[in-house]
């Protein structure tokens, strides 16, 4: 939304950068009245700063990404419930408008910050983003809950064809620890590319998964050097995560093969 | 914001601290003693090194191995073109599969010091590693439960706790502490000055670019949001970035914080309050503050001031710590106290299998308090935390900056 003179004249209260390109702010309680009144004048005003972003941020858009933020970690503070709803419903619908990638990104990057279960299904569209699915798991990991973890689930089938977007969402899927996914997940390990099987190894640990188990272990005997240091890792921490879910016999079974594999020189035992 | 179930944050933790308690099980055989079937190098033994990270700390860093350490590689990810991964190394996953080094420096900026450290250990290696020791809280409670499992030596690389464990007045202060016997505790710890907060402040007018040829970017971003490229994110002025430190206050508080921590026996906990003075923080940069003062549970105030920006810190004045604050029976008590044990250097815990002086708790818990501070700068409030579940109380979004989810293929083990 094009900007007016008003939020352009009260956007620019922010002070210049000085004389050596660096921030020197006002005061929080300053600052605090610029973003008072913007959340007090509502969802457009908030959405006039957003059309002052630039596609390049090196520095020509300093003060409207610098009064978004202020936004943001304002909004945030926890009685603010009604300004950072305002705030980040203004977000995700700007989010849907025909803005720049990078510009989009950034938005993404204050959702992280600020968003919650109903800014999940405006941010999941992006996860198979070609510029911004990074940014937009980030957001939904940092998030949490069902309502985010439901939007990794999906995108696995659909993400198989390209593998970075199926690296971002096996990892999210381990975050979460998502045991429901296993089966989904376990066809990866013998994917083509090694970051893929580890990224699918790890997220099985994370799960807990019982099924892993000759998985994981045959990954450590058919790989070697830091793939090899790192499914070793992995097939321990899915020994803790078994004993802790009271599985000891297939705890001990990755130990007895873990101490059977060791290597001269190797820090297993 | 409403509570949520973040995967990044308790459900991690709880599964930490579950693990921890059933580590002992799954205790890893040191490499030594797996490499020399069963028996610790003797103190002659020259030692295998390497240095990953080698920028302007790096040499430094790597003397602190100790003097029976021979370099065998090194490793930037401004080498790529020149490496031969025998002696030059542009990706540390090569040079750790290595196992012929023993220890292993760590110069590189601070958001990959947690992830290489921790890898360094998986492959058998003790760790010296450049301060601070992490670039966000959640991860130095990995790095000190993966030490564990591998059972590996880690050392920081800031050693004002050396000195200040050698003194009287300081041993008398960390006994006093350590005795539980003062509470509430009066003392007010304030420091002031020489911590870089403008010279670490980063420029907001700068124009990406290419990166250079030579430079792995991708790598060197790692774990970190992927930013466009500009120099000054790279090579020292990457500690004018939340992404890869924090301003210097991450830079250079730690100097005066480590013998802190020491003196007033806090390597275990961490403070309760933590309020900044600040302007609003922007998006990317580290930039100004005033002071920050920080509270712990038993009363103990820390002040870290600026002396660059805004109102100076008035609220309480410096108060230190005699042995007249206790009566006389607990005075006594002091007096029959034993005084702590000598810091252990690392080539000494190398040899001797000991915890080092600046060990990994140790190390976390100062990188906490660096990182509750930037917390309360970025936020712009006060937070309370709880140095237990190791997360701030009844502020989500502060939360959120705990533990900030990392870059795929990059994770934190647990």
């Amino acid at each position: 939304m094009k900007p007016t003179a008003e939020i352009i004249a009260l956007v620019n209260e922010t002070p210049d950068l000085d004389e050596y390109g660096k921030v020197d702010g006002a005061p929080w309680p300053e600052s605090a009245k610029i973003y008072d009144t913007l959340l007090n004048q509502g969802a457009d005003s908030i959405r006039q700063v957003v059309g002052m972003l630039q596609v390049i941020d090196d520095g020509t858009d300093y003060k409207p990404r610098y009064v978004i933020h202020g936004l943001v970690m304002h909004a945030g503070k926890p009685e603010k419930q009604v300004q950072r709803k305002l705030l980040r419903e203004t977000l995700c619908s700007e989010l849907q408008e025909d803005y720049p990638a990078s510009i989009k990104g950034y938005l993404l990057r204050q959702l992280q910050l600020c968003g919650n279960d109903s800014s999940v299904p405006v941010i999941g569209a992006f996860l198979l983003d070609e510029e911004n699915w990074e940014y937009a798991a980030q957001a939904l990991q940092a998030i949490g809950g069902d309502a985010s973890l439901g939007q990794f689930r999906a995108p696995l089938a659909k993400a198989a064809s390209s593998e970075k977007h199926l690296l971002t969402a096996l990892q999210a899927l381990g975050s979460f620890q998502d045991a429901p996914s296993a089966a989904a997940v376990r066809k990866h390990l013998s994917h083509k590319s090694e970051t893929i099987r580890l990224a699918t190894a790890w997220a099985l640990a994370m799960m807990a998964d019982a099924e892993a188990v000759p998985g994981l272990l045959k990954l450590v005997d058919n790989t070697s050097g830091w793939a090899r240091l790192q499914v070793v890792d992995f097939s321990l921490t899915l020994a803790y995560k078994l004993t802790v879910a009271g599985k000891n016999a297939l705890s001990s079974k990755i130990r007895d093969h873990l101490d059977a594999a060791q290597k001269e020189g190797e820090p297993i035992s | 914001m409403e509570p949520s179930q973040s995967p990044s944050n308790a459900s991690r933790r709880q599964f930490i601290k579950k693990t921890a308690t059933a580590s002992a099980g799954f205790t890893i055989v040191p490499s030594h003693v797996v490499s020399g079937q069963g028996k610790v190098p003797p103190p002659s033994e020259t030692l295998g090194g390497a240095l990953i990270g080698a920028g302007g700390r790096g040499p430094g860093t790597f003397k602190r191995l100790g003097d029976n350490v021979q370099m065998l590689a090194k490793c930037d990810v401004k080498y790529v073109g020149q490496e031969d991964n025998k002696t030059v190394y542009s990706d540390f996953r090569r040079l750790l599969e290595r196992k012929d080094i023993d220890v292993v420096a760590i110069a590189t900026p601070p958001h990959w010091h947690a992830l290489i450290s921790m890898a360094a250990a998986a492959a058998g290696k003790d760790v010296v590693c450049e301060k601070p020791m992490t670039r966000f809280i959640a991860e130095g409670r990995a790095v000190v439960e993966t030490f564990k499992r591998y059972n590996r030596i880690f050392q920081i690389g800031t050693f004002g706790r050396f000195g200040v464990s050698r003194k009287k007045g300081s041993i008398l202060r960390h006994k006093i502490m350590s005795s539980g016997l003062l509470d509430p505790c009066p003392v007010v710890y304030h420091h002031k000055g020489g911590l870089k907060v403008k010279q670490w402040s980063g420029r907001a007018d700068l124009t990406p670019t290419e990166p250079p040829e030579n430079l792995n970017w991708d790598l060197y971003v790692g774990p970190s949001p992927m930013k466009s490229y500009v120099r000054q994110r790279t090579g020292g002025t990457h500690r004018n970035y939340w992404d890869y430190e924090g301003g210097g206050l991450a830079d250079m508080a730690q100097h005066s914080l480590d013998p802190f921590q020491w003196t007033y026996a806090k390597d275990h906990t961490s403070p309760v309050e933590i309020e900044a003075h600040a302007p609003p923080a922007h998006p990317e940069l580290c930039a100004m503050w005033g002071w920050i003062e920080m509270k712990y549970a038993d009363g103990l105030t820390l002040v870290m001031e600026s002396d660059e920006w805004g109102d100076p810190y008035t609220r309480r004045k410096a108060r230190g710590l005699s042995l007249q604050d206790l009566s006389q029976e607990d005075q006594s008590k002091i007096a029959a106290m034993p005084d702590p044990e000598p810091l252990v250097s690392f080539p000494e815990a190398v040899k001797t299998r000991q915890q080092a002086g600046g060990h990994a708790e140790a190390a976390h818990r100062c990188a906490t308090l660096l990182h509750l501070a930037n917390i309360s700068i970025r936020t712009g409030r006060k937070i309370k935390y709880d140095p237990i579940k190791e997360e701030i109380i009844g502020d989500e979004q502060a939360n959120r900056l705990v533990n900030p989810p990392m870059r795929a293929p990059w994770h934190l083990p647990f």
